[in-house]
């Protein structure tokens, strides 16, 4: 693990043992936590002085249709310390496909709102205490989440013309 | 049927509207929303009461798209996210392709990557004042700056055969080489371009009425800004001294010398002088780039077949903020799944606190402000 990493994995490690904290490309630290233990981490990671993770770069998924499950990413980056302490951080959550369900965050990061509810609109994970959860790009009518792998357009077929 | 859903959304279960409050619709289709972004408005008489963005009017699917094509086949399409700086937005695409195959980049290709890199901020930042001065009602900026654009547009399709949509950047380098005489063009325009701020700052910096639509408006303090994920000139507005460039330096970055402008209400005026500043430290970088730029091959050690392993998330200064492309590969090559985080995106949830309280015409300076581009926004 890089210099730089080292004291921030420690100092997570220290609160949740438990977990798995790796180093991967880029300088990034990744670490999966599961659904029930994501608030008191992201409040955790935000506000212990040596994380200080007060910038919530990006929430996006991924459809691992596969493995039967989604996953939730969380990029945070930490604005506030000088830069050699600047750590950026991966948060990986795993949630089954048939029910996809995750605590929202926006009442730490309020930048947090769009990017759920893209999530919500286009792979249709549901944030649990999300102020406004309803699409934000695709239609208010839409039926369907397009960006999971098994997404068929439900829309019926207009019969094509060729004059 | 229309009507109940946009009303019970805009007052989200709030009480019917009063005699006073008036529900206007500002946009899709309206000069100064820059864009298919339509804002669900609550007033009262000219008084922004409440805000709600509506976005996704230029969905392209870009995200899903990306998933059928190979590598090199989607840059086309990154181009098309913030069409206004497309190089950026190639870039945070290849970054993120390279980091995962583990390829190398030349020198000289880096350097090529910086200095049209900035000359597309330099671009960029010319089209955003020309507009946002047009929506303040000063007409001739809007044609000042497109002069200089014309300019610009020339060296880029001498260099890469496109005025605006380049798809110059390739997974471990750039598409060609420079042409003979481009540094001499770019020199040349350089020149040109500090005469011509000189010219801007006359028109605008200092003007009462510019200054009077703009000092106080729309303020976003420091908190703010980074609680909203807020980046680029609207995070340096707000006074935070962060520039990606700088905080985690990327290409060659890092071996030249420039500032970063910061300003200091947060405010309309404050992101504008940013922004101003922002083309002197882009003339600086370009010629010291153009300076010290080595021969040597414009494209790197690439394999014939790619194959995306693992993820990454990768992040650029564009001139909007912060762009993220979080890339997921799965041994093939095509990604598995690529999503690109786009700074206006963001920026939109503040348009809420800044323009509450403001008058409509006030709005159009705060959304200019935030320098918005629905195609990033939309994907």
């Amino acid at each position: 693990m890089p210099e730089q990493l080292q004291p921030l994995a420690e100092a997570i490690r220290e609160r949740f043992p438990e977990l798995v904290v790796q180093a991967k490309l880029d300088n990034w630290l990744e670490v999966k936590i599961a659904p029930e233990q994501s608030r008191e981490f992201f409040q955790f990671v935000k506000e212990h002085p040596k994380l200080a993770f007060d910038y919530l770069s990006d929430v996006t998924s991924v459809d691992y249709i596969q493995q039967g499950l989604f996953q939730v990413v969380y990029h945070l980056v930490s604005m506030g310390t000088d830069a050699r302490r600047r750590g950026k951080l991966r948060v990986k959550i795993d949630v089954p496909r048939d029910n996809p369900r995750v605590p929202s965050v926006v009442d730490i990061w309020p930048t947090a709102n769009f990017h759920e509810r893209e999530v919500y609109d286009l792979m249709g994970i549901v944030f649990e205490g999300h102020p406004d959860l309803r699409r934000i790009l695709l239609r208010e009518d839409w039926v369907g989440h397009p960006l999971r792998k098994d997404y068929v357009d439900q829309r019926p077929k207009r019969p094509r013309v060729t004059r | 049927m229309a009507e109940t859903v946009v009303t019970s959304e805009v007052m989200q279960g709030g009480p019917l509207p009063a005699e006073r409050e008036l529900f206007v619709n500002m946009g899709p289709q309206h000069p100064s929303t820059h864009g298919v972004l339509r804002l669900m408005l609550r007033v009262d008489g000219e008084r922004v009461l409440g805000l709600k963005p509506d976005v996704g009017y230029l969905h392209r699917c870009f995200e899903k798209i990306a998933e059928r094509r190979q590598v090199t086949m989607v840059i086309p399409y990154t181009d098309r996210t913030d069409y206004l700086a497309a190089i950026t937005s190639e870039w945070a695409y290849v970054l993120a392709a390279e980091k995962l195959m583990g390829v190398e980049v030349p020198e000289r290709a880096e350097y090529i990557r910086v200095i049209v890199g900035e000359l597309q901020r330099i671009a960029s930042h010319l089209l955003w004042f020309g507009t946002f001065a047009l929506d303040l009602g000063a007409t001739t900026a809007f044609l000042y700056a497109f002069r200089e654009r014309e300019s610009l547009f020339d060296i880029f399709q001498k260099l890469t055969g496109a005025r605006m949509l380049y798809n110059y950047l390739r997974v471990g380098g750039v598409r060609n080489d420079l042409y003979d005489g481009f540094a001499d063009d770019v020199l040349r325009f350089l020149n040109v371009l500090e005469e011509k701020l000189r010219e801007y700052h006359n028109l605008l910096t200092g003007n009462r009425i510019f200054e009077t639509r703009t000092k106080g408006v729309g303020v976003v303090t420091k908190e703010q800004a980074i609680a909203y994920g807020a980046s680029g000139p609207v995070l340096r507005g707000s006074g935070v001294p962060h520039d990606l460039r700088k905080a985690h330096p990327y290409s060659v970055y890092d071996r030249f010398e420039f500032g970063i402008p910061v300003g200091e209400h947060g405010d309309v005026y404050s992101r504008y002088v940013v922004r101003m500043q922002e083309f002197y430290e882009s003339i600086k970088i370009i010629r010291q780039a153009l300076k010290t730029i080595p021969g040597g091959p414009w494209m790197g050690d690439v394999p014939r077949r790619m194959k995306l392993t693992g993820d990454v998330y990768t992040r650029i200064e564009s001139p909007r903020g912060e762009v993220g492309v979080y890339l997921v590969g799965d041994g093939s090559d095509q990604p598995y799944r690529c999503h690109y985080r786009s700074p206006c995106f963001v920026h939109l949830q503040l348009l809420e606190p800044m323009g509450v309280g403001h008058l409509i015409a006030d709005m159009v300076a705060i959304i200019g402000s935030i320098d918005i581009v629905m195609g990033e926004v939309d994907r």
